[in-house]
């Protein structure tokens, strides 16, 4: 019996040894910085960097900033993401093989790739600006403009937000369609009152998937728009920035704790609508 | 039992190969001494180093590249290695001797020494030329599109001229940004003073909405293809961008900008300073230096060099700039504490507001 458990847990070991290594230690490794100065004198507990991170005006206009970037993106991908996954759904099984692969194609290349492809597309010179040029506008560019981030993100995320739905949409119960059919539902009353309540846990993990990655994205906006840091740009500089070798910004780990908290407390919200969802009426 | 045996054997036989590798890699038992060499990236003709052990057989140079000076400073500090030649930044090497980290360098009993350019030597990191030996260099400058621009560009300011609006592309970088906007105000760019930094943190911001787009190595590319007038680069990517694009141009306005050396020195942690300073010396030899100038393509500090290079070179202002520009500009001096109002400077203007 106790050599059992002994064999189990040591089978799970790989799976401790990373969680602890790549997410327990970051963690407390941030909180440690956050929280504490490391002086040649010793180790000082302080809150200036949880003062310097909340207080300071351009920082929560920067987050403000990123956070209208996010949400835009989200939206953008549930609008195109929710009807292809509605249609992957109704077509016939070979196509829709091969529709998946269409739209998971992109993600087998790596992303600063896809970002670099977005880049070329959109800069001056670029295919864009050959569009731009038709109806008369010369030398057109979407560099250096939100549209180029949120487009930038879209690209990036939307097969996070068509693959949840899509499962979701799949495993629905086609009895449940067609009794609502049988009781005389019309085409758009089924959609509102069955297959959209029933698809709602596809699209709370869908807005999770392309939310989080999205506020805290700072290549994707470096590279489309860099006139302005998002958050994620600000904690990288904070990051880098140094003033003597060995100094670690304690702004920085304060300034992404707080975004953590900020990221769980959205997710969390949504997550409830999730349950609500389920519970009844979804209008 | 049988089994146990043979896999202990095949074990033992395991470790011994791999212990032989690693002498094998490690230990070289030739009886050559070894040099450590801790340089840039991209920054030296790799046969220079074959001709050196050939030259000089009793040394064998185990070569090794860096990204930023910051990266150098932590891996030398560490001292996982103990390497004999490094080519670090002017502010990095200042920084280096503060902290008491550099052989002193008896450049009398070097043959190339005095081949080098004067006004490289004695520089404010190094201001009685006793730790560094210059090797590359350069300026910081604006290059601009003489196609789409009609005006003689010579100042800063042609940034923060209204009609130039989306046409400029701005430089990402907290020193050398800041830099030229305090030597357009007529500052130092190794100013400590608040009042000044934040003066220049003003003008740029008030020049914010000009910019089209701000990075490092994305506005090279841009501006090669033509598609904006002006941006801010260093004179080594400048003269790489003019070469393929012969509408560009460089200058160095007149209030002045940065200048920058790298040069070579020999950390306390060399345990064969002999060999790092005949490595040194052999660097600076002009058939050496002009393998290497040819090679990476930034502005060689040996005069001998730059007389083989021939006139296209001596007379380029961007590759060779005359005296008065060279005089105009500052090294960067290594700003210890002051550098936090330069951060937060840079934030104000980076950030959204």
């Amino acid at each position: 019996m106790f050599w059992n458990k002994v064999s189990k847990a040591l089978k799970a070991t790989p799976l401790y040894v990373w969680v602890i290594m790549f997410t327990v230690l970051p963690l407390l490794m941030i909180c440690f910085y956050a929280f504490f100065e490391v002086k040649l004198t010793g180790i000082e507990f302080t809150l200036d960097y949880f003062k310097a991170a909340v207080t300071n005006l351009d920082y929560i206009k920067t987050m403000g900033l990123s956070f209208r970037h996010a949400a835009i993106s989200t939206v953008v991908c549930l609008l195109v993401g929710y009807p292809v996954a509605y249609i992957l759904t109704g077509v016939s099984e070979r196509i829709r093989g091969l529709a998946v692969v269409i739209f998971l194609l992109p993600m087998w290349m790596n992303f600063l790739i896809r970002t670099y492809a977005m880049r070329a597309l959109i800069e001056k010179g670029g295919i864009l600006s050959g569009v731009f040029e038709l109806i008369g506008i010369e030398n057109g560019t979407l560099i250096g403009t939100d549209a180029a981030i949120v487009i930038g993100m879209v690209y990036n995320f939307l097969p996070f937000m068509i693959l949840p739905i899509y499962n979701s949409l799949n495993k629905l119960d086609h009895r449940l369609v067609e009794a609502a059919q049988d009781l005389g539902a019309n085409a758009f009353t089924v959609f509102r009152k069955v297959t959209l309540p029933l698809s709602v846990p596809g699209i709370v993990s869908g807005i999770t998937m392309v939310f989080m990655p999205a506020v805290t994205t700072f290549v994707i906006p470096q590279m489309l728009n860099n006139k302005v840091m998002t958050i994620g740009s600000l904690i990288e500089y904070k990051f880098k920035q140094e003033v003597s070798a060995s100094a670690v910004s304690g702004t920085g780990a304060a300034l992404s704790m707080v975004l953590m908290v900020l990221v769980i407390i959205s997710m969390t919200l949504v997550n409830k609508f999730d349950k609500d969802g389920e519970g009844g009426g979804f209008i | 039992m049988g089994r146990v045996l043979k896999k202990s054997v095949a074990t033992a036989l395991a470790v011994i190969m791999i212990l032989s590798l690693c002498t094998g890699l490690t230990g070289c038992g030739d009886g050559r001494t070894k040099l450590y060499v801790y340089n840039w990236g991209e920054y030296i003709d790799e046969e220079v180093l074959e001709i050196f052990e050939q030259e000089y057989p009793q040394y064998n140079v185990i070569y090794d590249t860096f990204a930023t000076n910051e990266e150098m400073y932590q891996k030398v500090a560490s001292g996982s290695v103990a390497y004999d030649v490094l080519i670090p930044s002017d502010y990095m090497i200042e920084r280096m001797v503060k902290e008491d980290f550099l052989v002193e360098i008896d450049t009398s009993s070097m043959e190339n020494y005095g081949k080098i350019k004067s006004s490289l030597l004695g520089t404010p990191f190094d201001p009685e030329e006793k730790y560094s030996v210059p090797y590359m260099w350069g300026t910081l400058g604006i290059i601009y599109n003489t196609k789409m621009v009609d005006e003689e560009v010579d100042s800063w300011s042609v940034l923060w001229d209204k009609k130039y609006e989306g046409q400029i592309l701005m430089l990402e970088s907290v020193r050398d940004t800041l830099g030229f906007s305090l030597k357009r105000l007529g500052y130092s760019l190794n100013t400590t003073s608040e009042k000044e930094i934040n003066e220049a943190r003003d003008e740029l911001i008030k020049a914010k909405p000009l910019f089209a787009d701000w990075g490092v190595d994305t506005i090279k590319d841009p501006i090669k293809n033509g598609h904006y007038a002006f941006g801010v680069t260093w004179s080594g990517d400048a003269m790489e961008i003019m070469s393929e694009n012969e509408d560009i141009a460089y200058v160095v306005p007149k209030e002045g900008s940065n200048f920058w050396i790298d040069a070579m020195v020999i950390p306390k942690t060399s345990k064969n300073i002999d060999g790092a300073k005949l490595f040194i010396d052999f660097m600076c030899r002009t058939d050496i230096a002009l393998m290497n100038a040819e090679e990476i393509g930034y502005s060689t500090p040996q005069m001998e060099v730059l007389d083989i290079l021939g006139e296209d070179y001596i007379n380029d202002e961007v590759y060779n700039p005359p005296e008065e520009i060279i005089e105009n500009c500052e090294v960067f001096v290594d700003l210890g504490e002051h550098l936090i109002a330069y951060n937060s400077a840079w934030e104000k203007i980076r950030l959204f507001s």
